[in-house]
């Protein structure tokens, strides 16, 4: 596969289960249904949709996208509309395996290098749930003997380093290294992503992010020149699926678009707007390159 | 920009040659591109990275036990928590190295108490890119962590000096003292000793060629009892007897970096100690008109002419 240079090739990344294939089926829809005010509109469908048609199908059936781990990346074309001017963007929906053994295993493959090279943003995605952080022994000595003293059997058996059990913001600074080293465009503007923003509580985008993933967070501050970065807290399925009630309530939504929501990194809501991140990254380029 | 990468794009790996390549479900034949290692395990490599502009080359010394390992990756440690006050995190070309080396003192150990592995008998490499957060000045810091052992070995052997080549170029020198070692009276003359008999070795040999700075560090300075006089007046004797050997600017702190991996105490003297890092010329020399005091645990003993 070859990748033009191209000024709207958009890397979509994130570890398994981070939400890239569900925010691309949501926001599809939402740019061609009209249902609700979004700022890029769909400008016309492409020759070949059977992807986006499934990922599309996949949203709106409340079920996962099926996805060959380690094949090849789906790539997502969309013609849209921004304040009347057309773009065609190129999403190159990276499977989360393959983010994952570029950490563990130090390589990935040529085409996705390619992809890197030709991207003019990147959309990195990262899920709440289940969140790594590097907690020491030290900082939770107090919390940690009680634990032992009121349960003995809490002992476990030492384990031993594994790459793929370091916290998701290592992994994350990891990848982004890598893509800084490829990709030929600068400034790299980067939308930080975090998905499933309906699980977090009392907390902003910007704060969650400084204190969930802070080496992240820090990267992201000291390279905001030649990597300008924004986060944002999205719900592209408005609800866990797990929950057969939550479920229930999010099919009786009588406008589909509106179980989507999104926040700005200060909190303050978008409504239903999934184009804003690519919004910024395009306004960034246009700024800057 | 941090680069990450050590490898060029064209550096291929095929499923032939990749010896942890699993058997994965792919579509297409597969073909790869190595990523950057994430360590820096060759002296070449740190050589050439030691290069780059902006960067201050530390060597991290002392005797066995003395904290070393500890020290630096209490360090890492505080940019993985974020709480560092005056710097931030820029990136690392050693982010596996960083967390191999921090596992162990980590919940995620599943260890019932902080350990931290010991470097084996050489060095170790490891980078760090950081910023400092009212300058906005980023500087590379590659850190060479010399088992206590070598330095045990050069001692004995000057030849052995053949092999700790890479701190010809050290620009900053963290030399740790164990304050266990201090606290015993039986004990803290041999540990003299080795200092005078260490630090003459790496002049004699040509290892600190770049009259480097130097921290002398009082490590496990809690094990130290502040009022004794023997001891207070032996740790002036270390401090001059370091200021006639290296020749070069110094500075003193006393510390206990195993409470680095405690990120909800503030550590003033590693913030100072980072802060050092970022600019290196600026001047502090070890003033021996002081009166001998040794100040209260986590103080900063900052001496200027």
């Amino acid at each position: 596969m070859t990748v033009q240079s191209d000024r709207t090739t958009i890397v979509a990344a994130g570890l398994p289960n981070s939400g890239k294939t569900t925010y691309l089926g949501a926001l599809a829809y939402l740019v061609g249904a009209g249902e609700v005010e979004t700022a890029m509109t769909l400008a016309g469908y492409q020759p070949n949709e059977v992807y986006l048609n499934l990922v599309k199908e996949s949203w709106l059936s409340f079920t996962p996208v099926a996805h060959n781990p380690r094949g090849s990346p789906e790539i997502v074309k969309l013609s849209l509309n921004l304040a009347g001017v057309p773009y065609q963007l190129i999403f190159p929906d990276i499977a989360g395996e393959v983010v994952e053994d570029a950490w563990t295993k130090r390589r990935w493959q040529s085409d996705f290098d390619e992809i890197v090279s030709a991207s003019a943003g990147i959309l990195l995605f990262i899920t709440p749930k289940g969140i790594r952080t590097a907690e020491t022994i030290a900082s939770n000595r107090p919390l940690l003997d009680i634990v032992r003293r009121s349960v003995p059997s809490a002992q476990t058996e030492p384990a031993t380093f594994d790459l793929a059990t370091v916290p998701e913001d290592v992994r994350m600074v990891g990848i982004i290294q890598e893509i800084a080293a490829r990709a030929t465009m600068r400034p790299l503007p980067l939308a930080l992503i975090v998905s499933a923003w309906d699980l977090v509580i009392n907390r902003t985008p910007k704060s969650w992010v400084r204190e969930k993933l802070p080496l992240l967070d820090q990267y992201l501050t000291a390279h905001r020149r030649e990597m300008p970065s924004v986060y944002f807290g999205i719900s592209a399925i408005g609800g866990d699926l797990d929950d057969p009630e939550q479920k229930t309530r999010l099919e009786q939504v009588p406008i589909t678009s509106e179980r989507v929501s999104i926040v700005d990194e200060s909190g303050i809501s978008l409504n239903h707007d999934l184009s804003a991140p690519i919004v910024w990254l395009l306004t960034k380029q246009s700024e800057l390159g | 920009m941090t680069n990450g990468a050590d490898s060029n794009s064209s550096d291929l790996l095929t499923p032939d040659n990749a010896e942890e390549l699993e058997e994965t479900a792919s579509d297409r034949p597969d073909e790869f591109v190595r990523l950057s290692p994430g360590k820096i395990s060759d002296v070449a490599s740190a050589r050439l990275e030691s290069q780059r502009s902006l960067c201050t080359v530390i060597a991290i010394l002392g005797e066995q036990e003395s904290g070393k390992t500890t020290f630096l990756s209490g360090l890492y440690q505080r940019f993985a928590k974020g709480v560092t006050k005056t710097t931030l995190f820029a990136g690392s070309k050693t982010l596996v190295s960083f967390e191999e080396l921090c596992h162990s003192a980590r919940l995620a150990s599943q260890n019932p108490e902080h350990q931290m592995q010991r470097t084996r008998l050489g060095f170790e490499i490891y980078h760090l890119d950081v910023m400092e957060r009212a300058s906005g000045q980023r500087r590379n810091l590659l850190f060479i962590d010399v088992s206590g052992e070598s330095l045990a070995e050069l001692r004995d052997r000057a030849s052995y000096s053949e092999k700790l080549t890479v701190l010809e170029r050290a620009d900053h020198i963290i030399y740790l003292i164990d304050g266990c070692e201090v606290a015993a009276s039986e004990r803290r003359h041999n540990l003299l000793e080795k200092v005078r008999v260490g630090i003459s070795r790496l002049r004699e040999c040509g290892l600190l060629i770049g009259q480097p700075r130097i921290t002398l560090v009082l490590n496990k300075s809690d094990m130290v009892v502040a009022d004794d006089e023997h001891t207070t007046r032996f740790i002036e004797r270390i401090k001059a007897e370091a200021a006639r050997f290296f020749q070069t600017p110094m500075t003193f702190v006393a510390m206990n970096s195993l409470e680095l991996f405690n990120c909800q105490v503030p550590a003033p003297e590693a913030e100072q100690i980072l802060e050092d890092f970022l600019h290196p010329n600026f001047p502090i020399q070890l003033d021996l008109t002081e009166p001998p005091a040794l100040r209260p645990s986590h103080s900063i003993d900052r001496f200027r002419r």
